[in-house]
């Protein structure tokens, strides 16, 4: 983001610096100093690191940090709130109905005994009593469930009556003493039939945690880790599928951004270089390309693939199963923004003294292009890598919105799209835990590619790439 | 300079939105709401789907229809009265209502709607056959008339050789006594036949206006129905006036209403001139959240309440509507779908198919395996009916309390494992991994993790393909989906439809999708399909139903239940999804809006 | 000059066939025609429907009369989802996406160019480096999450507080049917004004980036520095030198941005349930209604193509530079 403009680096300077070479080796070179000397680009780099890293931790077949049973499977209620936060009355007692209905299931079942020893989210299991204990407690505990319903049932209808007082209260310009009265009253009945729904509701979790003891120890650090980010709306660890989530983000970040660089590189690269009739037909391919919006390719692309009906041999899944659509319908747009830059560059360094001796000299077409002139746009691969990156993953969301995204795994734009329900009766966490994770991983791209920009080609415009 | 125009223009525009919305005008209008896009056409001839059943009842009518006050009969509609069975059912007698009008329309002459008559009803019978019309709904009346199968057949290839369609060419079953009179002969009895004259797909339509309008007859509805339509704006919205030369019908007898439904005020309307409404507008929504608002705005008469809100507006344990609802008069009716949700198994498969006792263990152990109920609880918040076999609830020949005794109705893991070792496989032992399709979409994927895990427990793996709609169809037709999950909405109310799925003739790619078949079955089948209701029926379809639950073929069965919310001011209003004609019953009452 | 337009289209002319064809190809890979048919598909019903559906012709066959039919304006050809003309499905969905997409397009270039303007002229201080953070903490987040929480705040949270609801929570009314001004506007603000607004700020991040980069890159040029050196006010040399100069990036930026208006916010309209373009075009892919995505896409190609020629001809003129061979 300099706006000094800086001389440093004219593309001869560059290149006299590779001549030089070897003196200083790749921390001399003035573009990487200056990169390495931007702190956040640094800290950027990092925090990019302990994505990949956790990526690949969580896909090692060996390590299997967060297998996707783990992110898939039922922790808890639905839609509990993360950090622990205290839910609302009603919430909570949705949640103790939830526990009291499962262990009710179980006990119905064929051989309870059996359904018990299965009755498990994750660490938090059923406690090891007699049937018969079970059952006394079951039944207790709904006797509770249907106390607290009526208790909350008459606290609902008194803040109906004291809504419809109010309004009364309103509407006349002086209200009776008699009316003013009459609406204290109800106030304080309200207050004694709130506490009562608190004091029930109090009790019935005692009842259920007795009934469900929170393990403890390691497992019941586990089980909290589990819950600290909260459940979506069935049941499902949040922060887990979160985490699993870098993992897929990662997988298509990948593989988009280095099939299009390497497309669009060798392509833009051909073009510039040999120039010609290759160098039209490239450009006629991607203005092609270029003259549909983004979007429609990307859907049109991605319906096409996942309509296929082929089993994958490799993998065993049927193509729509596996990410090899959202894979084309990125590759089939994102080659062109490389193979454009790289086009450039490569046209500017043809015309260069020193390649033209090169070619004098009697190097071959193809030495030359793979010896001066590829070397000389890494730094544009490297920017065009992070940028891609980047739009592959929100562009990720938008497919995954549209039903077009990753199928049986959770990713972050699987998160946010099932948030949309949630977030309309308020419950922000899914969106906000999705948002967290895409938000730094892009924020660190996006800082990361502005300063290479700056390092190699200050004055180059922002936003233009 | 723009800058500040843009600026003025920007506040005058919030200014001018915080005014207020836009006026609604103020008619004895009720605004429904259709879930989706809509419908895709309102020609009965091309039209399949609810929606399109929907909306082309307003316009266009049937020569019978399902009775308000009872949806498991039919009354007549363009009838004067019920058909005449003759010849022992081979025969049917029918005599038109009088005095039933087209909507007025410009392609009849001096624009005045002509009268009903026979003609227009085979007219209207015939263009099933055309191909042009894409044959979708053909096999309503396949098999059925004397003579209509060899009419299709010739005009459809007079079309090909580049002749035209001949709509005068006689069908021999068709006998026209008069204007108003005619007879239909059927190839054999089949009860069905008059279920099919309930569906909207043999509505009667004018000859004059397909003609004139061509392709654009699909939007361009001109009928008998209670409305005229007013505007159609695909995908959002359909508004449907009062036709004025309605023919003579009016609201059922508070006699035929039953206690319950008296007591809801049902009957109140008993003998009034239908359509009472003079308005309907229709709003499509795809995603579920804007109806559930609406209608807590209080705009929509009613809604089919998303399984997704059910938490919210009833208490999911208790089942009990909550309070603020309650509060606002909204009263709900929970509308027991003929609904089948079932998983199948590819009885020409090697593995789990056969009829050897072994195979059957297998699939019976599967079976016993499962447990629909966590189904249920899971998935359609505990909403639906569990049953046996494959009548679903509401029809001859469900079983008492959805059970039949000897079932294999899980879950019951002691004996799942003592078949599957009786198959061959101790613990699953040397069974393959069996290849589950099912489309996806919805929950289906969270649905088949759990039958994976079911199953898991007596040692019976799955290898699960999520596959579209399309290709699961293709798949099953091709039978080499060897088990697989689909659901059956049955079509008219009547356990022939679901039964038909098993009859061995209908096999892939027709209905019967596990390629089941058995002698027996058949045999009884071609029994029962002839024969009206009465207890004799209803024994040979529990007959039927006990063959298909011995042999196996499917898992099943789940009905869904839909809770259906109607504001206080929607009088007269029993939703139902049987057929959708009963809106021409609706009134409301605007004191209490 | 004339040989230089020919030339032109010349050149664009297979860029559009091209397009066309691989659209074609593509849609077609798959059959549509099972999947069209409800529960009780028999062969022959769908051997019908094949026929019905054009799509028993030669592949090259409806390519040429898609392109003859294309070529004439002609859009009489029956959409497969709809009981309509493609032309009744596609036209009336343009104004829907007209009244998102130009008033969004007008109202975060203003905003953004005030915005870049700001921070060039304040360059390196302390709200130059907050406004570039915030641009690019706004980038950050995915443009489904600005939808969401627009419409929770805009539509819900803002209802549920004022007690009358200003933003409609989804759904479009024709609003050009009214006669009077006012009301068409309040119809207009009420359907539209809140994805207009979450479509700026989402695009506000990369535009304010961009318009600072130009202003600043003029800002530090020679003329400038001269021109300051000459005596010239602050104000004049701002408005005078280094915006006029960069007006031409600037135009050139919302020119090339110009033929994607048509085609709409697809994400909102779907969200918004707005019937334009983007949603028609969503829907006939899904619904595999080939001859709408057809045309649709070919639209979108023969604008796109046309104004890149209309483009480069009036650089051509402008700027003497840009070599007619």
């Amino acid at each position: 983001m300099s706006d000094r403009p800086d001389r440093s680096k004219q593309p001869t300077d560059l290149l006299a610096a590779r001549a030089g070479q070897r003196p200083g080796g790749f921390f001399e070179q003035p573009g990487v100093r200056k990169f390495v000397r931007n702190r956040p680009a640094v800290g950027a780099l990092a925090v990019i690191t302990v994505f990949l890293l956790l990526a690949l931790l969580i896909s090692m077949p060996g390590v299997n940090l967060v297998p996707l049973e783990r992110a898939t499977e039922r922790v808890g209620p639905d839609a509990v709130p993360g950090f622990f936060v205290r839910a609302s009355d009603e919430k909570r007692a949705a949640f103790a109905a939830f526990w009291v209905r499962e262990l009710d299931k179980s006990l119905r079942a064929s051989d309870p005994e059996r359904a018990l020893a299965a009755l498990a989210f994750a660490e938090r299991r059923i406690a090891p009593l007699e049937l018969g204990a079970l059952r006394d407690r079951l039944a207790e505990a709904q006797a509770m469930l249907d106390d607290l319903d009526d208790a909350m049932g008459d606290a609902e209808d008194a803040r109906f009556d004291l809504e419809d007082l109010a309004e009364e209260l309103a509407s006349e310009d002086e209200p009776s003493d008699e009316l003013r009265e009459q609406e204290r009253e109800l106030r304080e009945e309200l207050s004694g039939m709130e506490s009562v729904v608190r004091d029930r509701l109090a009790s019935l979790e005692d009842t259920i945690e007795g009934l469900y003891p929170t393990p403890e120890g390691r497992a019941g650090f586990v089980y909290r880790v589990r819950l600290l980010a909260g459940t979506d709306g069935q049941g499902r660890s949040l922060l887990l599928r979160a985490v699993y989530s870098i993992k897929v983000a990662v997988q298509i970040g990948v593989v988009t951004a280095l099939l299009s660089v390497f497309v669009g590189t060798l392509l833009g690269a051909a073009a510039g270089y040999i120039g010609g009739p290759v160098d039209h037909a490239v450009v006629w391919l991607y203005s092609t390309i270029s003259s549909i919006p983004y979007i429609v390719w990307l859907v049109v692309v991605a319906f096409v693939v996942r309509e296929i009906n082929w089993t994958v041999p490799i993998l065993h899944k049927q193509l729509n199963q596996t990410l090899f659509p959202v894979y084309a319908a990125f590759v089939m747009n994102f080659w062109v923004g490389p193979c454009r830059v790289i086009r450039g560059e490569a046209l500017k360094i043809r015309g260069l003294d020193y390649v033209q001796a090169a070619t004098a000299v009697g190097c071959g077409r193809w030495r030359v292009l793979l010896r001066h002139v590829l070397p000389n746009t890494t730094y544009l691969v490297f920017i065009n890598f992070s940028l891609l990156f980047v739009g592959a993953i929100k562009g990720e969301v938008i497919l995954s919105f549209l039903g077009l995204g990753v199928q049986g795994q959770p990713s972050w734009g699987i998160m946010i799209r099932d948030s949309q329900p949630e977030v309309v009766v308020g419950f922000f966490w899914q969106l906000g835990i999705a948002t967290a994770f895409m938000f730094v991983l892009v924020l660190a791209f996006n800082i990361v590619s502005d300063a290479l920009q700056d390092a190699f080609d200050p004055k180059h415009v922002a936003g233009e790439a | 300079m723009s800058m500040r125009t843009v600026i003025v223009a920007c506040l005058i525009w919030c200014v001018a939105a915080i005014a207020g919305a836009a006026a609604q005008p103020a008619t004895k209008t009720i605004a429904l709401p259709m879930r989706t896009d809509g419908p895709k056409s309102l020609d009965p001839a091309a039209g399949s789907t609810t929606y399109d059943n929907m909306a082309t009842v307003q316009f266009y009518e049937t020569l019978l229809q399902v009775c308000y006050y009872d949806e498991s009969r039919f009354e007549p509609l363009l009838l004067a009265a019920m058909p005449e069975r003759l010849d022992d059912g081979r025969r049917y007698r029918f005599r038109l209502k009088e005095g039933v009008r087209f909507h007025d329309d410009a392609c009849f002459p001096g624009g005045r709607g002509r009268t009903v008559t026979a003609d227009d009803v085979f007219y209207s019978w015939k263009r099933l056959t055309d191909k042009r019309n894409g044959l979708k709904n053909w096999w309503l009346l396949e098999d059925t008339i004397v003579g209509l199968d060899a009419f299709k057949e010739a005009q459809n290839a007079a079309l090909d050789a580049g002749g035209s369609f001949d709509y005068d060419a006689p069908v021999e079953g068709f006998v026209k006594l008069s204007d108003l009179e005619f007879e239909v002969v059927l190839t054999k009895p089949v009860f069905r036949f008059l279920w099919v004259l309930t569906m909207f797909q043999s509505s009667v339509v004018p000859r004059e206006a397909v003609e004139r309008y061509g392709q654009d007859f699909a939007s361009r509805p001109v009928g008998t129905g209670p409305f005229v339509l007013r505007e159609w704006v695909p995908k959002q919205k359909l508004i449907a006036e009062r036709n004025p030369n309605y023919h003579a019908c009016t609201y059922p007898e508070a006699s035929l209403w039953s206690e319950e439904d008296r007591a809801a005020g049902l009957a109140e309307a008993e003998g009034q001139r239908v359509p009472i409404a003079d308005r309907i507008e229709f709003t499509m929504y795809v995603p579920d959240q804007p109806v559930w608002l609406e209608f807590q705005q209080g705009t929509l008469g009613y809604i089919e309440l998303p399984f997704d809100y059910f938490s919210q507006a009833f208490n999911p344990r208790t089942k009990r509507m909550n309070a603020d609802l309650r509060r606002r008069g909204v009263a709900y009716r929970a509308v027991p779908q003929l609904d089948m949700i079932f998983r199948a198994f590819n009885m020409d498969d090697p593995v789990v198919g056969g009829y050897t006792e072994d195979r059957k263990k297998l699939r019976k152990a599967i079976s016993l395996a499962m447990d629909l109920q966590e189904f249920n609880d899971a998935f359609y918040s505990g909403l639906c009916v569990v049953y046996d076999g494959p009548i679903p609830p509401g029809l001859d020949g469900h079983p008492e309390g959805g059970r039949v005794p000897g079932a294999p109705r899980g879950p019951d893991l002691e004996l799942a494992r003592r078949y599957l070792a009786e198959a061959g496989y101790p613990d699953g032992r040397g069974l393959p991994t069996i290849r589950f399709y099912t489309s996806q979409g919805g929950n289906n994927a969270d649905q088949v993790e759990l039958l994976r895990r079911q199953l898991g427990r007596i040692g019976v793996r799955i290898d699960v393909q999520l596959v579209d709609f399309s290709t699961l169809i293709d798949l099953v037709n091709k039978r080499s989906a060897p088990m697989f999950s689909f659901a059956w909405l049955t079509d008219y109310p009547d356990g022939e439809n679901n039964l038909a799925l098993f009859y061995g003739p209908n096999e892939s790619p027709g209905s019967n999708h596990w390629n089941y078949r058995n002698p027996e079955f058949d045999a009884l089948y071609e029994r029962a399909v002839v024969m009206g209701p009465g207890p004799e029926r209803t024994a040979i379809y529990e007959q039927l139903r006990n063959i298909v639950i011995d042999d196996c073929p499917m898992v099943g069965s789940l009905a869904r239940t839909r809770y259906y919310l109607t504001q206080p001011w929607l009088k007269n209003a029993r939703p139902t999804e049987r057929f959708w004609s009963w809106f021409k019953y609706l009134d409301v009452d605007d004191s209490k809006r | 000059m004339w040989s230089y337009v020919v030339r032109r289209v010349l050149y664009n002319v297979p860029i559009f066939l091209v397009i066309v064809l691989i659209l074609m190809a593509l849609l077609r890979i798959n059959d549509p025609v099972a999947a069209r048919l409800g529960k009780v598909a028999s062969a022959e019903a769908i051997a019908a429907e094949r026929e019905r559906m054009g799509l028993n012709r030669p592949f090259l066959r409806q390519y040429a009369e898609f392109l003859w039919d294309f070529a004439r304006m002609d859009f009489s050809e029956r959409s497969w989802d709809q009981a309509q003309t493609v032309g009744q499905v596609v036209f009336p969905s343009v104004v829907p996406s007209l009244s998102i997409t130009v008033p969004a397009l007008a109202l975060s270039a203003c905003v953004s160019i005030v915005i870049g303007l700001i921070a060039a002229a304040n360059r390196g201080k302390f709200i130059d480096r907050a406004l570039m953070l915030g641009a690019v903490l706004g980038m950050c987040v995915s443009y489904l999450v600005y939808i969401i929480l627009g419409q929770k705040f805009g539509a819900f949270w803002l209802s549920e507080r004022l007690g009358t609801r200003i933003f409609a929570v989804q759904g479009y009314e024709d609003w050009t049917t009214w006669s009077q001004p006012l009301n068409a506007v309040r119809t207009w603000a009420h359907y539209c004004l809140l994805p207009v607004l979450i479509s700026v700020v989402v695009t506000m991040g990369y535009d304010t980036r961009f318009y600072r980069a130009v202003i600043v890159e003029q800002a530090t040029s020679d003329y400038v520095r001269t021109a300051r050196a000459k005596g010239c006010g602050e104000r004049r040399v701002m408005f005078k030198h280094i915006l006029r100069n960069a007006m031409i990036p600037i135009i050139t930026r919302i020119m090339i941005t110009l033929p994607f208006v048509v085609v709409g916010s697809l994400l909102l309209e779907i969200f918004f349930g707005i019937p334009g373009m983007g949603r028609t075009l969503y829907n006939s892919i899904i619904n595999r209604d080939f001859p709408v995505t057809q045309a649709v896409v070919a639209l979108l190609a023969a604008i796109f193509i046309a104004s890149n020629i209309l483009t480069d001809v009036l650089y051509a003129v402008v700027d003497p530079r840009v070599r007619l061979s």
